[in-house]
């Protein structure tokens, strides 16, 4: 990930108003293979609203 | 950060397939490459692309037009000896320090990296990284980017001006949101929510239900209020209070289903304890066939005898009383029996002592007696406890046999099958219940029998046989529980399948299917809930992925359209063509869509006397194309944060006029002037002589492909300028008071070859002995003058300008350049030249 990179997600995350949205887009930064570390963030807020169905 | 190249070695490498016997060196400033197309220039660009990148533009090109396999091995030299490792390196200067990078590569390909010797796994610098610029201007690669469809140029611009980042951002976004799948257990929710909403649209008799469902998920939140007061308009529930709708909706299904099939369909069960239970019967029969047990059962017929003997025992207790009082006759004969008396009260006292003996052992066999009954007791109990728990699990379902014409009629035709298939097993389970109850009863009054006979100890003869018979029954009533709840393991997928169906079709039939749907939506409100904030979520992700793109395209609008078009259009105008019709590059633009986000696509612009034209590509001509394709490349080498100092650039004047030659000499100076090291290949030869001329002062390194052989290209290393033509450009910028400090500088250092040119040929002169000038040192300058009789004052001079000068050429923080000192050293090299004379 490039310095570049990093700061650009911080930029963008601050633009959302949803914290969803926010959530989500920070998820980038969570690991190598980004697009399972946003995948695995989507289910895990998906499971939260769930709460246990 | 700051890379420069100092000099290139390379074995097996595409066109070297020996190694080459010099290094290349390469000017601080800039080299140039001269070499008839197809003789090895493009194969020395591509060695310090390949040690750089790990693969060259070229082969990443194939790769993408799914070529790659034409070019497989296409690295190694095919002279080359196949056991040894091919390999390129590169001496550095990195910030100033120097270091050494090798490559190597085997004959798979494969590339083993050293840094000083030792092996790396990596370079310790991320050159593919989005931000560094790519510093290789290729002659190909140049329109490609230009001539490229708009959302691939867009995306190439973003890669070059380092905002590759961006994009990496935004395509993972897209795929991850568009192609997202939930996890199972939210999948699930959102179909049995998809379900039950749309069978609510289905049914006419819960139109007003459907409408309220549609208003309460217009929110943010679904809100059932509505829904619920629409149910209670329904017919039959006007009068229900709201806590009661639900279970006021069931008993109207109830009872209209009752009005259908009264009875109910209930699946035979499966009894989990039915294993351990059926063990502990056969336990108990096992001990009652067992040899003890029989062995017990024989010693109880002796208690036939014990009537008699209890007879006896009376007799003997009444007589011996009676003698103990009457001591003259007897009780029983009234004889006289005094002589005998005493001897007869003693026999009795012995017999009865003998029949207390008996009686203790009777009691012993009583008390094992007892032992027994409970023993078939238990067994009797466990047995019966099993088997009406085994009818108890299976006779409501047999029940409904009486009614299958019912049955059949609502299953209807279409599960002609299933309804055989149910009529055959209630068939069985009927008749296993019925054989079971017999032999249940059958048992019962054997028992009844044996247990009298146990507790009594009367008909003891024929209790042995009774309790066999026993064993039997019960083991025979086992055998059809057992098969009776193997079956209700085999059927229960069939039977529960054929169950469903027809409480599917019972509903129909009732006429309350819109009844169900109605039930279910109502005592679904928190999953319905829940399905519907997942959806929003789900649905929100096409405002994420627009958000995104417009941020990305923002941010590349902004870079394109401020200081980017600027520093392109800086470079541009410097080989703008003045003499043809005025139609040039414009600029970039980024557009933008209805709705105010930024389109992915990249559009250059171009003018005319002051005119937009539609597209640059389309007006441009290809030599105004090209131009344009090497400014851009220019543009991104030169920004601030550029990564590598140097910038190679193979060929770039193919198809220009002679206008556009010429105007490219002041961009490669202005290159230099900023700090660039230029690596010039170029094959037009007399481009690149004049081009040495105009930079006569710059001090650069060129060389000259002549020929190519098997072992590889034959190069030459060629004086830059020959000391008459330096001296002559360093008297003109002495006396040009409009030259820049670089360009004295550069003059100053000019005087260095200039020195080492003079002694070498002075040298050759006095000795006939020829010296390789461009590697003298100031001391060796000074010897060979004085061996070649220069007197020993100027040769003295002429060592202490060379040292001046050295401070110069390493940009030492004491030196300045200074016009007056470099019209001293030009006086002092005229008359160096002096004995050149004949």
């Amino acid at each position: 990930m490039s310095e570049n990179g990093e700061q650009y997600i911080e930029e963008l995350a601050n633009t959302f108003e949803n914290p969803i949205h926010a959530r989500i887009v920070k998820a980038y930064l969570k690991g190598e293979d980004r697009a399972e570390k946003i995948r695995e963030e989507i289910d895990t807020i998906l499971l939260e609203v769930t709460g246990g169905h | 950060m700051g890379i420069k190249l100092r000099s290139l070695k390379a074995a097996g490498f595409r066109g070297f397939n020996e190694p080459i016997p010099h290094p290349l060196e390469f000017g601080e400033k800039i080299t140039i490459i001269y070499g008839p197309n197809s003789r090895g220039k493009t194969t020395i660009s591509e060695a310090i692309e390949l040690l750089f990148y790990g693969e060259t533009e070229r082969v990443k090109d194939a790769a993408q037009k799914r070529l790659k396999s034409e070019y497989e091995r296409s690295y190694q030299n095919k002279h080359y000896p196949e056991k040894e490792k091919a390999y390129i390196t590169i001496d550095l200067l990195i910030d100033e320090k120097e270091a050494v990078w090798k490559m190597e590569i085997d004959e798979d390909e494969n590339l083993t990296r050293y840094i000083e010797g030792e092996p790396v796994k990596e370079w310790p610098f991320e050159f593919n990284a989005p931000n560094v610029p790519y510093p290789f201007v290729l002659q190909h690669n140049l329109k490609r980017l230009i001539e490229a469809p708009p959302s691939e140029r867009y995306q190439k611009f973003a890669a070059l001006l380092g905002l590759g980042a961006l994009e990496e951002i935004r395509g993972i976004f897209e795929d991850t949101t568009k192609n997202y799948k939930p996890p199972g257990e939210v999948k699930g929710l959102l179909n049995e929510a998809k379900t039950i909403e749309g069978a609510v649209q289905k049914y006419k008799e819960l139109k007003i239900i459907g409408e309220a469902f549609k208003k309460a998920s217009k929110g943010v939140e679904l809100e059932l209020t509505g829904v619920r007061a629409a149910a209670r308009e329904l017919p039959g529930l006007k009068r229900e209070p709201e806590v009661r709708v639900i279970e006021a909706i069931n008993t109207m299904i109830e009872t209209r289903k009752k009005e259908v099939f009264e009875k109910e369909f209930v699946l035979p069960e499966k009894d989990p304890v039915l294993a351990a239970n059926i063990t502990k019967v056969k336990e108990t029969n096992e001990r009652l066939r067992s040899d003890e047990f029989k062995e017990r059962l024989r010693r109880s017929r002796e208690l036939a005898e014990l009537e008699a003997m209890e007879e006896e025992d009376t007799f003997y207790r009444v007589t011996l009383n009676k003698l103990e009082k009457d001591v003259i006759n007897c009780p029983v004969c009234a004889n006289d029996i005094t002589d005998i008396r005493e001897e007869i009260i003693l026999r009795i006292k012995g017999r009865l002592s003998e029949l207390e003996k008996r009686k203790n052992e009777f009691n012993a066999i009583k008390a094992d007696l007892k032992v027994l009954n409970t023993l078939t007791d238990e067994a009797i109990s466990n047995l019966i406890r099993i088997t009406n728990n085994a009818i108890s699990r299976v006779e409501p379902f047999v029940i409904i046999k009486e009614d299958l014409n019912i049955v059949k009629k609502i299953l209807g035709e279409v599960h002609g099958e299933a309804y055989e298939k149910l009529a055959s097993l209630l068939h069985f389970y009927s008749e296993k219940t019925r054989n079971i109850r017999n032999q249940l009863s059958q048992y019962k009054r054997k028992r009844k029998a044996v247990s009298r006979a146990l507790s009594t100890g009367s008909v003891l003869v024929e209790l042995e046989p009774a309790i066999d018979a026993l064993i039997k029954i019960s083991e025979c009533i086992l055998e059809e529980i057992e098969t009776l709840a193997a079956e209700i393991d085999e059927t229960d997928a069939v039977l529960f399948d054929i169950k469903s169906e027809f409480d599917r079709k019972l509903v129909r039939h009732a006429g309350v299917e819109y009844l169900e749907v109605l039930k279910t939506l109502l005592s679904s409100e928190e999953k319905l809930a829940t399905a519907h904030k997942i959806n929003k979520i789900i649905n929100s992700f096409e405002g994420l992925r627009a958000t995104i793109r417009d941020f990305v395209g923002s941010k590349i609008q902004q870079k394109m359209s401020a200081d980017f078009t600027e520093n392109i259009t800086t470079w541009y105008d410097q080989i703008k063509t003045k003499g043809d019709p005025l139609v040039h590059f414009a600029g970039f633009r980024v557009p933008t869509k209805k709705n105010g986000g930024h389109k992915r696509d990249l559009h250059i612009l171009a003018n005319t006397y002051g005119k937009e034209l539609p597209s640059a590509l389309a007006f441009l001509s290809e030599s105004k194309l090209n131009a344009l394709g090497l400014c851009i490349n220019i543009g991104v080498n030169v920004q601030k944060d550029a990564f590598f100092s140097f910038l190679v650039i193979d060929d770039p004047i193919q198809s220009w006029d002679k206008e556009h030659e010429e105007q490219f000499k002041d961009v490669i100076m202005e290159l230099i002037n900023q700090a660039k090291q230029v690596i010039l290949l170029s094959h037009n030869h007399s481009w690149v002589e004049s081009l040495r001329k105009t930079m006569c002062s710059y001090n650069g390194t060129y060389y000259e492909i002549n020929g190519y052989k098997k072992e590889g290209p034959v190069i030459e290393l060629i004086p830059w300028a020959d000391w008459e033509s330096r001296l002559k450009s360093a008297r003109a910028a002495c006396k040009n008071p409009e030259l820049s400090k670089d360009n004295i500088e550069n003059a100053v250092a000019s005087l260095r070859f200039v020195y080492c040119d003079l002694t070498a040929l002075i040298y050759k002169k006095a000795k006939g002995i020829g010296k390789r000038s461009y590697r003298l040192t100031s001391e060796e300058v000074k010897k060979l003058l004085l061996e070649s009789g220069v007197e020993t004052a100027l040769a003295e001079r002429i060592r202490a300008d060379f040292d001046t000068i050295s401070k110069t050429h390493h940009d030492h923080p004491e030196y300045t350049p200074d016009r007056e000192q470099l019209s001293l050293f030009i006086d002092h090299a005229w008359n160096l030249a002096k004995y050149l004379k004949p």
